[in-house]
Parts: structure tokens; sequence; C-alpha cells
């Protein structure tokens, strides 16, 4: 996914309306209602959304969003990791999409991207398992979500890569 | 145990309209749900509270900030020589 800064400022826009039409809580920086898109000292793009889902009633799930964007000209950017990630306290399990490192995952298991899954919170059988790739955020909140109203993961079901 | 989705019988109910009703602002993307299968829709429970109350969707505004690093990737791995 490739883009313009104003292309991928719209694209955060839209990602995080999307989070708030499913119902989410964002979280925002201090003092700022509105969200970040980050720009460090290489020209790289990068932005997090925070946000927590469920009922004011029960323990509300923690969301993240990252997506990092490299520079590969004058004005023109690349989506080259994202991370996508939900901590259900409900529920007690954690999920998460990635891409990262992908240099090392490429060497050490062939892979690009990679999932974690941990039930309850904190026991890890297999540090990474296999994933498919996330095309956008848009394509992320949904599988958050998804992962959300499906029953708990069985984490023991998914391939282990380690 | 949490209610976390609807069905969109549940949801017609609900909103005191018909299942086609339901069905055509989920297929428009009006009420937000996850497709499970060609006859399996889920609408989550936070995504039908926030159809339901009527209320529109914050356009949120981006602010570009330069910074000398930007998003931590990383956090969750334990890998030492990632992180």
């Amino acid at each position: 996914m490739r883009g313009t800064q104003d292309e991928i400022a719209a694209y955060l826009a839209s990602a995080a309306n999307l989070l708030g039409r499913y119902g989410a809580d964002l979280a925002f920086p201090a003092g700022l209602d509105a969200v970040e898109l980050l720009e460090d000292s290489n020209g790289n793009l990068s932005y997090e959304l925070l946000g927590t889902l469920g009922s004011q009633n029960a323990a509300r799930s923690e969301l993240a969003i990252r997506e990092g964007f490299d520079r590969l000209g004058p004005d023109q950017y690349e989506r080259m990791r994202y991370e996508f990630e939900l901590v259900d306290r409900g529920r007690d399990y954690r999920r998460a999409f990635h891409m990262h490192f992908t240099d090392w995952f490429i060497e050490r298991y062939q892979v690009v991207v990679h999932e974690h899954c941990e039930r309850p919170i904190g026991r890890v059988l297999c540090e990474h398992y296999e994933g498919s790739p996330v095309k956008d955020a848009f394509a992320g909140i949904l599988k958050l979500v998804d992962a959300w109203t499906d029953a708990p993961p069985e984490c023991v079901d998914l391939r282990c890569l380690d | 145990m949490e209610k976390r989705w609807y069905s969109i019988k549940e949801a017609a109910e609900r909103l005191g309209v018909s299942h086609d009703t339901v069905s055509r602002l989920v297929e428009r993307g009006e009420l937000p749900a996850i497709r499970v299968s060609k006859r399996i829709v889920r609408i989550p429970v936070p995504a039908f509270d926030f159809y339901a109350s009527g209320r529109t969707p914050i356009q949120r505004r981006v602010v570009r900030r330069q910074v000398a690093d930007g998003v931590h990737f990383g956090k969750g791995e334990r890998i030492s020589e990632l992180v």
C-alpha cells in the first residue's frame, strides 16, 4: 500500500472513523481531540490508534492499531509494518496480527507476517503463529472486531512457527 | 456472559423494523457488521448501540507532528534481539 502524506492522513482519519462506527472509544494524546500522524527524523510516517470496546458494565477490551510507512521518495510512502492488537480482559485472552521486523522473520521463519495468541493473557504456548497478511487498517479493524465477537480463540489450533 | 453481537433478527426486533431493513442497513454499510458467511452476519453490540443512539461518528482531525522517533513497534514481542 502506497500513498502521499495527504492520502495517508485521509486514510488514518477514515480508520479512526470506522473504529468509532464500531462503537470503540478512542483514546487521544493528552489535550488533543485528534489523531496524530508522526513523521520521524528519517522522514518515515507512523501512527497509533488506541481504544476500548465493550459495554460500560463489563471489563472493556483494549484495541491497538499501529502502522508504519517508509518514505520512498518525495511525498511517496509505503506501508512496511503494522500491528493490530486485541486484549480481551473480560474473556482473558490476547490476539495480535503483526508485520514488523520482516527481515528477521523471513530469515528465521520464512514468513513476513505472524500472529500472537494468549489464553489466558500471559500464557504463551507459542511465541509466533502463522498468519495471513492484513491488507489495510480497515481489514485490521474488521479482524479485531471479528475476534471480539467470536468465541475465545483456541490457541492450540493455530500453527506455531517456533 | 456479556452479549457481544446481535443477529439481524435480534437487531430488527430492537430497532422495531423489518429483517429486510436491517439487511439493507448492513449491506449499505450504515450498520457496521461482520459477515461470517453468506448467511451469518454478526452485528457487534457496541456498533449497534452507536447506530441506535442516532449519533454521527465524529470525523477526527489528523494532526501531523515531527518527532525524533515514530511509533514504537514490537511492544508485544518477547524476543530480546527484536525489541
